[in-house]
């Protein structure tokens, strides 16, 4: 399939494309900002929401760092699978960097745009002609769900890896836009439905994901259900951080991907205090089931994902027990 | 025949340098000066009437050269049964159908000008079910036949069946009879390389078309055909095949694609090319079908099978192609899988508002080998027998007649059972249950039979070989067979090295075209190797005969010729006493490496004339003669009677057994497969490595039918039309140890002994990965493909 026309645009400072995006807004031109494109041009392709602009990011410098408190948007999802610092103090988000599609689209893919990944539909990431014989959805052209039409939100589904580990390690991120810099913790920064997902304003830049040092107690994993090993979305995935106190749960953050519109935490899944056993296990697999929603929009039946995310669940919290 | 040398040998194929510099030219490299490209306006709708085509501001678009519909072209049908037409008038019948195309300067022009053609349809009621497209009432997809004739029902008009012995009386005498229900999705092909067609007329109005086909002079006459449909009668079609990326029976038909190429080209006067997007890959060509099937068997006490009772429902989609067909293959494993006495089978072909399906890989065989063998693990559990020795108890053997009357020549079944058993470690984890924590291991395996030499389903099943050789020695071969990726011209070259006695650098195979090559049904039904081969050893004894023959004059003044030429240099040289021109009769010379020579001669090298000069003296010569020969190879086979299934389809039958290991975790219903073995009667291996690429590229496909392939359709609309959503297996789902094991039977009628062996692979996967599941959790899957869900959903029914 063939791209459609855009102006590409390469800024090499922040300010620079600062500046370009505060142009394009003051124009009233849409535009999107690209780093590895692993998202955005095939979406493109299909003709889904392309934007007169594209702001790249492949010649700014920088940004790329990775470390115990801070990694760069612009970090490969790559290097974070062999960043020998993240593998000794955050496993899980290495596992998770591990897991997303394949060894090319690894090395092209960044941390940030996996973090902006767009949500996915079996109605919505398909052809121009597909979508058009079909009747277009509200995420592109359209004005109704085709999964839920009696609904007026999207219920597309958020398919990111790398989110859910750090929801659970509470990460903040750091936006850069024409009306200055702002963090926001990474809890409260998705949110809507699967057309808007996150607070992030169309001219600002997510530069940086912060780790606070308080998450370094804890011990991270992460499970996704896949028909396959490889070039395969989450379609249910689970992070599990656990610190335990003596032989009880000191304290236990669980996060699920691939479910719903966004990548959500249960912050009210409160096992604290619990003794760290298999029939705390089973509770929090029991507990989460009962949270989880998925819709039939992607691979695999919502039933069989529900259930995934609480085995899953099960599973990582005796293996982080260990 | 000489000796073989080439044959069984590890050789690189002829075509793996071009393959690895990307040299090679499939459709998506060739394009022709003055070329156009064609695009396709498909339906909007599964089934509806067409109101109106507007196609006015796609004609107006700068760099649009023709807009054509139904209504502005001549009708030209399409298909065996002629229901289908290049461009549909009146109604659509699924979402592919073709109602406009246009030809333009280039494709974003060709697929804007799409855009702006305007169709208006009034929706019809549809059916997508093949169970219910048979109730009373149901929406018809065609209400007249290709006559014209009204029609009442969604019946394919296509009749195979079989009943031989006495089922009924065997199921009253049976100990033990298990009945289930088994069920195949609709799946894609998944070539790499894409379809695609360049049609182009000369000043005659004579067709030359470059096509991605398996079938060219079948094509050429369905082209032909539909040039006398455009008024053009009498007018010729040149077929032309490009290198192919892979096939897998989506080139057994002609498609609309190519019809529509041929009225562009005609109405432009310009060579139009068409390519086929992944998408419409999916959406527009055809898949295998989906099928349900029934099956009863039962045995006696000793588990000897008694009967054998099966009814398939396969889905057509909305026209027939070789689809429809596929129960006429199925035959061969309903009747001559194991040895039964008495076997009923029913078959029937319903029309509906899906994709209509045509011809992959196995052609109907792994359907019901899927319900055959999964089914006998189910009896042999009822009668108390170990799965394996019930196999054994119903084994092949070689001198059978089946009920089909097939003839096995050569059976390898039972060492294939043997070996696959052995490798398994069988008898040691058969029934061994549990793995480690929640994961429990099992063991299985599956039979196949498959056809051997060729399958008869045409009234010729030829094929035609010429050779051209020229002064340098070169041997050209002209054959109508494709090469597609599995590795024909690999295995050909090294048959007639062998057979010739000619070095393989000097044997050239040419690109398939319908005006340089000899006749040929299409490489399909595993018959490429068997048939190409058979005809080279043809052609090799009449090439032979006439070098040895010109050798009784030519080859004792070739011989002076080189000595007089020695002796200059070495006048001290040594000759034997050896009577040259008394020696030098037809019989007894030999022809090895590109070398003549007399049988009885002196062991000296000047003794030993090149081929090359052999043939420069026949030609230059009064009343020279350049050496070419023409073979027309037809097996020993029949043409069945369909309606009731008997005949002797094959010149012989492949057997083989695959064997399974698999883990599953009784906790997310995963399934991982720790060992594959494969046992296949391949009669002789003729080229190791290319055979064995087919078989790995078989289980890959077996893999992909068992745990993770099918089209997901919704009202008839496909779902997952790209390889993101479609799951194909990749490197991960194989990696375990595969363990192939090539059983030679020496096949009379093969060539070197040879039997087909190009689809088998894929064959008795899903059953063996099903009978090693149901041995680790004592659960019976019988839809494929088999997901995780439905492995859970059924462990939690065991309970």
């Amino acid at each position: 399939m063939i791209l459609p026309t855009f102006e590409l645009h390469h800024p090499t400072t922040i300010t620079e494309l600062v500046e370009i995006a505060r142009d394009l807004t003051a124009q009233g031109e849409a535009f999107d900002y690209m780093a590895g494109g692993t998202d955005v041009l095939p979406n493109y392709k299909n003709r889904l929401n392309p934007r007169p602009h594209v702001i790249s990011l492949a010649r700014l410098a920088g940004l790329d760092e990775i470390g115990v408190d801070r990694i760069g948007a612009r970090a490969l999802v790559d290097d974070l699978a062999r960043s020998s610092v993240l593998s000794e103090h955050y496993p899980g988000l290495v596992e998770a960097a591990r897991s997303v599609s394949s060894p090319p689209l690894r090395n092209l893919g960044t941390i940030g745009g996996n973090l902006l990944l767009d949500t996915r539909c079996w109605y919505f990431n398909q052809s121009e002609f597909w979508r058009e014989s079909k009747g277009y959805c509200m995420k592109a052209d359209g004005d109704v769900c085709l999964v839920v039409p009696q609904k007026e939100i999207c219920y597309a589904t958020y398919s990111g890896d790398l989110a859910p580990v750090l929801l659970v390690l509470d990460a903040r991120v750091t936006l850069v836009g024409p009306d200055g810099e702002r963090t926001v913790p990474l809890r409260e920064f998705y949110a809507f439905d699967g057309i808007t997902r996150f607070l992030k304003g169309p001219a600002e830049l997510l530069t940086a994901v912060d780790i606070p040092s308080s998450s370094r107690e804890l011990r991270t994993g992460y499970r996704k259900l896949r028909m396959r090993d490889t070039i395969e979305y989450p379609v249910a995935g689970v992070a599990l951080a656990l610190h335990t106190d003596g032989d009880k749960v000191g304290r236990l953050e669980v996060a699920v991907t691939g479910t719903e519109a966004i990548p959500l935490w249960y912050g009210d899944l409160d096992l604290t205090g619990q003794p760290a056993t298999p029939a705390t296990a089973e509770a929090l697999q029991e507990a989460l089931v009962d949270r989880v929603t998925c819709y039939r929009n992607v691979p695999f039946p919502p039933g069989y994902r529900k259930a995934m995310t609480g085995e899953y669940a099960r599973e990582l919290f005796s293996a982080l027990v260990g | 025949m000489t000796d073989t040398r080439y044959i069984g040998s590890h050789r690189a194929r002829p075509d793996a340098a071009d393959k690895v510099t990307g040299k090679v030219r499939y459709i998506h490299d060739i394009s022709k000066p003055g070329m156009l490209y064609g695009k396709i306006k498909r339906s909007e709708h599964a089934h509806a009437r067409i109101v109106s085509i507007d196609t006015t501001r796609a004609e107006r678009l700068p760099g649009v050269c023709a807009v054509i519909t139904g209504y502005n072209t001549p009708p030209v049908a399409v298909g065996f049964l002629r229901d289908n037409s290049a461009l549909k008038r009146d109604k659509v019948r699924h979402f592919r159908d073709e109602v406009a195309a246009v030809a333009a300067i280039d494709p974003d022009i060709a697929a804007a000008a799409i855009d702006l053609i305007e169709v208006e349809y009034e929706p019809l009621p549809c059916v997508f079910d093949p169970l219910e497209a048979l109730e009373p009432g149901a929406p018809l997809v065609h209400e007249q036949d290709a006559r014209g004739t009204s029609v009442t029902s969604n019946l394919v008009p296509m009749e195979c069946g079989h009943d031989s012995g006495d089922v009924e009386a065997a199921r009253r005498a049976a100990a033990h009879i298990v009945e289930g229900d088994y069920s195949v999705p609709l799946i894609q092909q998944s070539c790499l390389g894409t379809a695609g067609c360049i049609a182009e007329f000369d000043g005659n109005d004579n067709l030359t078309i470059t096509a991605k086909t398996q079938i060219p002079f079948l094509a050429q006459r369905d082209f032909n055909r539909a040039l006398g449909e455009m008024g053009l009668r009498g007018r010729n079609s040149r077929v032309i095949v490009p290198a192919l990326g892979g096939a897998f029976g989506s080139g057994l038909d002609t498609h609309c694609y190519e019809f529509i190429a041929i009225l562009l080209a005609h109405r432009t006067g310009r060579p139009v090319k068409i390519l086929v997007d992944r998408e419409e890959e999916f959406a527009s060509l055809s898949p295998r079908q989906s099928a349900r099937v029934k099956i009863a068997q039962g045995c006696d006490a000793q588990g000897r099978l008694l009967f054998r009772d099966i009814e398939v429902v396969q889905d057509n989609g909305a026209y027939a192609s070789w689809g429809a067909t596929f129960p006429t293959v199925m035959l061969l494993p309903v009747t001559s899988l194991y040895r039964v006495p008495n076997v009923r089978f029913t078959s029937c072909i319903v029309y509906t508002n899906n994709t209509y399906c045509q011809a992959m890989r196995g052609y109907g065989n792994p359907e019901v080998t899927w319900a055959i063998d999964s089914n006998l693990d189910d009896l042999a559990d009822a009668a108390g027998i170990d799965a394996l020795e019930m196999r054994r108890i119903n084994c092949n053997e070689p001198g059978e007649v089946t009920p089909m009357q097939m003839k096995i020549s050569t059976c390898g079944l039972r060492e294939c059972l043997d070996k696959t058993a052995e490798h398994l470690d069988w008898s040691e984890k058969r029934g061994a249950g549990s793995g480690p924590g929640q994961t429990r291991t099992g063991v299985g395996m599956a039979s196949l039979i498959h056809v051997g030499g060729s399958g008869r389903i045409y009234r010729s099943d030829a094929s035609g070989l010429t050779v051209k050789l020229d002064d340098f020695g070169n041997v050209n071969v002209f054959y109508g067979g494709v090469e597609m990726g599995q590795g024909l011209h690999a295995v050909l070259t090294m048959a007639v090295a062998d057979s010739f006695g000619v070095l393989p650098e000097h044997v050239h195979i040419n690109q398939t075209d319908t005006a340089t090559c000899p006749w040929d049904v299409g490489t399909h039904a595993s018959r490429g190797a068997f048939m190409s081969c058979n005809a080279a050893i043809l052609a090799a004894e009449k090439v032979r005969a006439r070098i040895f023959s010109a050798c009784e004059e030519l080859f004792p003044a070739e011989i002076d010729r080189a000595l007089t030429k020695l002796r200059r240099d070495d006048p001290e040289l040594g000759v034997p006493d050896f009577d040259f021109a008394a020696a030098s009769r037809a019989d007894n010379f030999e022809l090895r490496d590109s070398e003549v020579f007399l049988r009885d001669g002196p062991d000296v090298p000047w003794a030993r004339v090149p081929l090359g000069r052999i043939l420069r003296a026949m030609h230059f010569r009064r009343d020279g003669e350049m050496l070419t020969e023409s073979v027309f190879y037809d097996p020993p086979s029949d043409l069945p009677d369909w309606k009731k299934g008997i005949g002797n389809m094959s010149a012989c039958y492949t057997y083989g057994v695959q064997g399974v290991e698999v883990e599953v975790d009784e906790d997310t219903g995963e399934v991982a497969i720790k060992k594959l073995v494969s046992a296949l009667d391949v009669g002789k291996v003729l080229n190791p490595p290319a055979l064995r690429g087919q078989v790995y590229g078989g289980i890959a496909q077996g893999i992909g039918y068992a745990l993770y392939e099918e089209v997901k359709t919704e009202q008839g609309r496909i779902l997952n039309p790209n390889f993101t959503d479609y799951k194909l297996p990749t490197a991960c789902e194989m990696d375990f140890p595969i363990v192939l094991e090539f059983i030679e039977t020496d096949e009379p009628v093969g060539p070197f002994g040879a039997k087909g062996a190009g689809e088998p692979g894929l064959v008795p996967t899903a059953p063996a990965i099903a009978n090693a599941i149901q041995d680790a959790i004592g659960v019976r899957i019988r839809d494929l493909p088999i997901t995780p869900e439905k492995i859970l959903a059924a462990l939690a029914k065991r309970g």
